[in-house]
């Protein structure tokens, strides 16, 4: 009994759940290997070109769709990635005498009907600096072209325009009728005209950076259908503003949104606290910047509470942008009791000593994931002062980090051990995701190789403003 | 209670809602209605792999088990996980012919979640090794020319620097 006795369907299911790079390889191990692997491997392809070949756009992986057609049905995602000095090379070598097949490679993407995701983006090039892919156009002629190609292609719902789009891009886009999902980059204030028809019929909406977002009039009459908002830096809208928004959501479920304490107003109005009501929101995150003394974090707890209350929330995520501590976690904690269904949290910015984790601990019983900053050792031992039953630990998988002396991670393994054990029985597993010199980031799980390298449950919360990745710039 | 009856002629006897775990058993059960005596035969299942998947059975008993028309995209995301729970990592800690033994039963019984763990198990297995060495893990043998392999690298190289 071994591999090569399963049927092939069964192997196909093994290698539905591999990485990329896993299937690639995969595909060279033999031939069965290979016809289980390449369904997996073309689910999701990247167009970029292939650099030898001489004129005329050419995509490696159109290529290989052509000659096996039946790979086609498979895939679902498409990552257009424009590369800049490509192009400027090849328009400017463009010999006016020689016949160059344009585009033929259209023609090819227009034949892949089962595509649910495209996504527009930059690679960078010479020493523009990566995260500033967003600034960049892609010429209006590669939108037309690929627009019309996936002008077929009914099960598209989701568009993903992380480059700097025109007015005039979005309304070539605005053809394809079954997207669902928009995520913008850096749109200009047009473009937010442009687009907002279309973010009524959206169930969600994402802007990374949002500096044309300089009014609560700009999008408030459009978001009511949204499932999921997400609203990054750079925007104009005050906290008032933000419960505003959400006001006018009845079927939000996400919202991820921008907390800036330079735009804020005192709030503190009983009013707005009664009639919000979220029936369907599951998860905030809120990235903060500015905020630093207690007042602040007050205002922002405030603000949160009122979200808190209006909504069946699990998963809460306070993330500093600006890196300031928060050194005020007991009213946090007192509020975050008020909902012990969280499942999830991720406080990594917020200062816990010991009674503040024997109140995160004691109350918060449904905690699946949770995500913290130690700043002392010696906190570990919270456990010690406890009474039997007051403390509960139901985590599958926890995420520590600190930056300080007084907690290096040698001496963390040992004392988060004898935590463990004295909460739940048995030690679980450790292991150090990075560290250098006294910063480090170590991931507790309840099972051994959870193999969460392609899969972090925290990924969309840390990975993204940080360090956009050139993948999907998120 | 309920009795099962093995490929090599051995009876378990179990109780109706452990059984039912199997979606294959259960339909059986559905159709011979509720007081028969008779033993159910798994002629595709050998006694030593159907003591392993009733210990599984038995640990999940309860659990509600996955819809049959379950939201495709949440299958997606179920799929794209390798998470393996604590207890499960234990269970399908076993050798290379019993895991795929594992992985047939629970394909035949259609026991959704076991065969997960399974198929997971294996993909763990698989991750971050070459060719060469997947091919050593499985004994497998390359049938593929110097020329196919070139072939093959050249025609998926679009997936190879991401």
């Amino acid at each position: 009994m071994s591999v090569a006795h399963l049927p092939f369907e069964l192997l196909c299911e093994i290698l539905v759940s591999c990485d990329v790079d896993t299937l690639y390889r995969c595909a060279l191990v033999c031939s069965t290997f290979k016809e289980a692997a390449l369904p997996s491997l073309y689910r999701t392809i990247t167009l970029k070109t292939v650099h030898q070949v001489g004129e005329g756009l050419n995509f490696g992986a159109l290529e290989t769709l052509d000659k096996y057609i039946h790979l086609r049905s498979y895939v679902r995602e498409v990552k257009f990635f424009f590369v800049l000095s490509d192009y400027v090379r090849r328009t400017r070598h463009t010999n006016p005498d020689q016949k160059v097949p344009q585009n033929i490679w259209v023609n090819s993407l227009a034949k892949l009907l089962h595509i649910h995701s495209f996504t527009f983006c930059h690679i960078p090039f010479f020493s523009y600096p990566q995260s500033q892919n967003r600034f960049l156009p892609i010429p209006h002629e590669l939108i037309d072209v690929t627009t019309a190609a996936l002008s077929n292609c009914n099960e598209l719902n989701e568009l993903n325009l992380l480059y700097r789009a025109t007015p005039s891009d979005i309304s070539r886009l605005s053809h394809l009728k079954n997207v669902r999902h928009i995520r913008l980059g850096l749109p200009s204030r047009e473009v937010l005209v442009m687009i907002r028809p279309w973010i009524e019929q959206c169930d969600s909406f994402s802007v990374r950076d949002a500096y044309a977002l300089d009014s609560l009039a700009t999008i408030r009459p459009h978001v009511a259908n949204l499932t999921t908002l997400h609203i990054g830096p750079h925007h104009a809208l005050s906290n008032r503003d933000l419960l505003q928004l959400l006001h006018c959501t009845s079927k939000l479920q996400e919202v991820d949104v921008f907390y800036d304490n330079f735009l804020n107003v005192q709030m503190l109005n009983k009013e707005s606290r009664s009639s919000l009501s979220l029936k369907y929101l599951h998860k905030v995150v809120l990235r903060h910047q500015g905020v630093s003394n207690k007042s602040q974090f007050m205002e922002l707890f405030n603000w949160l509470e009122i979200v808190i209350l209006a909504s069946p929330l699990q998963s809460i995520s306070i993330l500093s942008d600006d890196g300031r501590e928060c050194n005020f976690a007991m009213p946090l904690m007192n509020l975050l009791a008020k909902k012990p269904q969280l499942e999830f949290l991720n406080i990594p910015q917020v200062v816990l000593r010991h009674p503040s984790l024997r109140t995160l601990f004691g109350r918060l019983r449904s905690l699946r994931v949770l995500s913290i900053m130690l700043v002392d050792v010696n906190i570990l031992s919270f456990y010690s002062s406890a009474s039997p039953g007051e403390l509960s630990f139901n985590l599958s998988a926890l995420y520590l980090r600190s930056n300080r002396n007084t907690c290096p991670y040698s001496l963390t393994t040992s004392q988060l051990r004898q935590t463990v054990l004295s909460l739940r029985g048995s030690a679980g597993y450790l292991r150090r995701l990075s560290q250098e010199k006294q910063t480090w980031k170590a991931l507790w799980t309840s099972g051994p190789q959870t193999g969460r390298q392609g899969v972090d449950p925290l990924k969309d919360e840390y990975g993204s403003y940080g360090d956009a990745t050139e993948e999907d710039g998120w | 209670m309920i009795v099962l009856k093995t490929s090599d002629n051995e009876t378990f006897t179990v109780e109706r809602d452990v059984a039912e775990r199997s979606v294959l058993i259960k339909n059986m059960l559905d159709d011979i209605g509720e007081n028969s005596e008779q033993a159910i035969p798994l002629p595709n299942v050998n006694s030593s792999v159907l003591k392993k998947v009733l210990e599984y059975c038995e640990h999940h008993r309860g659990e509600p088990l996955p819809a049959a028309d379950a939201d495709t995209s949440q299958d997606d995301t179920r799929k794209r996980t390798t998470d393996i729970s604590e207890w499960d990592q234990k269970f399908i800690t076993v050798d290379q012919e019993m895991l795929f033994e594992i992985i047939l039963a629970a394909n035949y019984l259609d026991i959704k979640s076991l065969l997960d763990v399974g198929c997971k198990t294996v993909a763990n297995m698989i991750k971050g090794k070459t060719p060469e060495e997947i091919r050593k893990l499985f004994n497998i043998v390359n049938d593929f020319t110097p020329e196919e392999e070139a072939q093959i690298k050249k025609e998926n190289e679009w997936a190879e620097d991401r």
